[in-house]
């Protein structure tokens, strides 16, 4: 009976833990989840299994040193078990969208059109980096993690993450200034 | 589909860009978050219930 009572317990301290950090990470997950899988619908779903895997976690009173990069490394597996089970198409998803005139980027506190395009087109332009870069740049730049807590997520050294950082922003500046000389060729 | 504006990213001290900081403007609408939070909620209440149901008289 005293197990009970105590797993009872346990469950309340760690309903209070797990509201506070998901108040203060969901929509960084959701946004990690959304740049690698381009749908809106998928990268909730992604976010909801995160979170549900994190509470298991906390429940089995895991040892989580840094909750936020113990998210990202669950919302990494999550995508890579997606990306294994079946290839998505999410760049048709993306242009499908696109024609339609529905964007999955949307924003949730603003309406100022202007920042949301240029919000939705930044991240898409980061979804281009190819990997190994795409990840490093997002979680540095976008997230703010530190190159060290980046490679706990990507399970790299350090330095190995600073260097795809460094390269990855090189190839993003590069993206950028095509789409510029593009648009003025055009 | 329109022309996206061209940008430019600028490195300031060496610091990240800092218009990739508009990428933050993405996020769970209110109405998602809440309904993300209700469900995983749910999931949480049914399983101390059922350790409630265990408790005898």
């Amino acid at each position: 009976m005293k197990k009970t009572n105590l797993s009872i317990s346990v469950i309340e301290r760690v309903a209070e833990v797990f509201g506070e950090v998901y108040e203060k990470e969901a929509d960084a997950i959701f946004r990690f989840c959304l740049l690698r899988t381009s749908d809106r619908e998928v990268a909730l779903d992604f976010t909801q299994d995160t979170f549900m895997r994190f509470w298991n976690s906390l429940l089995l009173e895991k040892d989580i040193k840094n909750h936020r990069t113990f998210l990202f490394t669950i919302a990494r597996n999550v995508i890579i078990d997606w990306y294994r089970k079946k290839k998505p198409f999410s760049l048709e998803t993306l242009m499908e969208n696109a024609t339609e005139g529905r964007s999955s980027f949307v924003l949730a506190s603003t309406d100022n059109v202007e920042t949301n395009s240029e919000a939705e087109f930044l991240i898409r332009k980061i979804a281009e980096l190819p990997e190994p870069y795409g990840n490093a740049v997002y979680l540095r730049c976008v997230e703010e993690l530190k190159p060290r807590e980046i490679s706990e997520i990507l399970g790299e050294s350090a330095n190995v993450i600073s260097v795809r950082i460094s390269r990855g922003l090189e190839q993003l500046r590069a993206l950028l200034h095509l789409e510029h000389a593009h648009a003025k060729t055009t | 589909m329109p022309m996206p504006k061209p940008l430019e990213l600028k490195c300031i001290d060496g610091r990240c860009p800092p218009n990739i900081d508009l990428v933050k403007e993405i996020a769970l609408t209110p109405l998602e978050k809440k309904a993300i939070f209700f469900c995983l909620k749910n999931s949480i209440e049914t399983l101390k219930e059922r350790l409630r149901e265990e408790i005898p008289d």
